[in-house]
């Protein structure tokens, strides 16, 4: 007997029980809950695809703003050829410049300024992506870039090393300028004492002259020799004295204005109480 | 729909096509609740038990679909390298994987996952189930209905149904379990032994136990079998 019949008896003893089949609920239950799988999957593709959508949207988003920045920014910078404002704008302040009055002058210098400043914004902000590109495209950019930066901050401080410098003149041109303006005012208090000064000794010798009647040569001589002095009576030899020692303190006074403020002497109301040689002398003086 | 494998309408059902569900429920709904049916002797049991397996189904009919495009993939491969046009078909229908194999195992192992509750909560289940089975023989009275032939002959059916029912209570688990396998869903040894995940000559001597058994059983029950049948 064959192994694969030899059991056909308890096989059809076996299958003489009920075909028993689950019940139509179960049927039912077990058909709505695949049906429920089923809708539960669309809907996690529907929300996958909207989810693809969404990120397609996000990149599209990004690569529509990365071109607007190449059309807008880099394209007209390095291809197309950008306006130069620095180039336009003076041509327009400059062409008029003569006929302008110094505040509209002071307006468009203002306004080279900004255009200035500005454009080298614009500069730096362009700067930026290229300077990011370059990085990842050259390994010995960083390189350059330091070296760049660094002759960039030499630059720089030569910048500020020349600006300090022409400030440092300016202040010492002032401070000269203060000096002069000091010492001309000393100057001219100096001349304004002295001449004052001279011109009360001239009087106290013309005082003196008139109060002895003597010229100024006689009183000269009579100090020169003191036994003649001492002829006299006791009241003149003091007036006498006197009279050599403010004569020359005037001529001291008058030797210092005539070296300082040549211009300023007028020897000629000294005649009186001056010699012959003095008076010629000053006069040479005063006429340079 | 209904000349295509149980792989191509799992493929289908995978794909959105309920009806595909449908036709594959319709082919083995019975074969596993009968099945769950004779392991769990209870028919609400058995029921609950069958609603699980095919949830189970539904629920990685996907991704059983998945693996079946991946292994027809490989098997394409492997004989476009081998390039015999002869062994073709034959590798790639021998080695892709079974549905029903796959069904029947989540079955075996819903069986299991029941056995070990039932152990653990004995003394609650048991008099439901003893109960359940005396209104399983309770039952009979469809077989009865269904022989349309003489009263003789209704009455021998009645009584060989409950004969086999009896034995089949009486069968260890292993060999009503092989049994069942072989009888319903008409597998192999060599099925059965991947389904039970035991070795090839264990399934062997566990299905002829279980015939060996069943016969005694039944030859006492109902004085049939008196001999023995003759092996080869």
């Amino acid at each position: 007997m064959n192994k694969d019949t030899e059991n056909d008896d308890i096989s059809q003893v076996y299958q003489s029980l009920s075909k028993d089949e689950p019940n139509s609920e179960i049927d039912k239950a077990i058909l709505a809950a695949a049906k429920a799988n089923l809708d539960k999957q669309t809907i996690i593709n529907k929300k996958n695809t909207q989810a693809w959508w969404l990120n397609g949207r996000f990149h599209g988003a990004v690569a529509a703003s990365l071109l607007l920045v190449c059309l807008v920014y880099i394209l007209p910078k390095n291809y197309l050829g950008a306006p130069d404002t620095q180039a336009d704008l003076p041509a327009l302040s400059l062409s008029d410049a003569e006929t302008q009055t110094p505040s509209e002058q002071k307006m468009q210098m203002r306004m080279l300024t900004q255009s200035a400043e500005a454009e080298s914004m614009q500069k730096s902000a362009v700067s930026i992506p290229q300077t990011a590109a370059m990085r990842e495209s050259q390994p010995a950019f960083n390189e350059v870039m330091d070296t760049n930066k660094l002759s960039t901050r030499f630059s720089n401080a030569d910048d500020a090393t020349n600006t300090a410098i022409q400030t440092s003149e300016i202040l010492m041109a002032k401070s000269k300028e203060q000096r002069k303006k000091v010492s001309s005012a000393q100057k001219t208090s100096e001349y304004a004492d002295i001449s004052v000064k001279t011109e009360k000794l001239s009087a106290k010798l013309v005082e003196i002259q008139e109060i002895t009647d003597l010229s100024h040569s006689e009183l000269i001589e009579q100090s020169s020799s003191l036994a003649e002095a001492q002829k006299t009576e006791g009241k003149e030899r003091p007036l006498i004295k006197q009279y050599e020692r403010l004569h020359q303190e005037l001529v001291s006074n008058l030797s210092t204005i005539s070296r300082h403020y040549p211009a300023n002497l007028e020897i000629s109301k000294y005649r009186k109480v001056l010699s012959e040689q003095e008076y010629l002398a000053f006069l040479e003086a005063t006429k340079d | 729909m209904h000349n295509l494998s149980d792989n191509m309408l799992v493929k289908h059902y995978a794909e959105g096509d309920i009806a595909a569900f449908e036709q594959l429920y319709l082919r083995h709904k019975g074969g596993v609740y009968r099945y769950l049916l004779r392991q769990l002797h209870t028919q609400a049991l058995a029921e609950d038990v069958s609603q699980e397996v095919w949830g189970k189904v539904i629920s990685n009919a996907q991704t059983y679909s998945d693996n079946i495009v991946d292994e027809a993939t490989k098997n394409q491969t492997a004989n476009n390298s081998r390039g015999s046009a002869a062994t073709k078909s034959e590798t790639s229908q021998a080695s892709l994987p079974s549905f029903k194999a796959w069904l029947y195992t989540i079955a075996r192992n819903k069986v299991i996952d029941h056995a070990r509750h039932v152990k653990v909560v004995q003394q609650v289940i048991v008099p439901a189930v003893n109960s359940n089975l005396s209104n399983i023989d309770d039952d009979l009275p469809s077989e009865q209905n269904q022989s349309q032939g003489s009263p003789e002959a209704a009455d021998e059916q009645q009584s060989q149904a409950t004969a086999i029912t009896h034995c089949l209570k009486q069968l260890p688990r292993h060999q009503l379990d092989c049994f069942l396998l072989k009888e319903e869903a008409g597998f192999t040894v060599k099925m059965i032994a991947e389904i039970t995940q035991a070795n090839l000559e264990a399934s062997k001597s566990r299905l002829k136990a279980a015939y060996k058994n069943l016969r005694s059983c039944l030859s006492l029950k109902l004085n049939l079998f008196t001999q023995e049948p003759k092996s080869e």
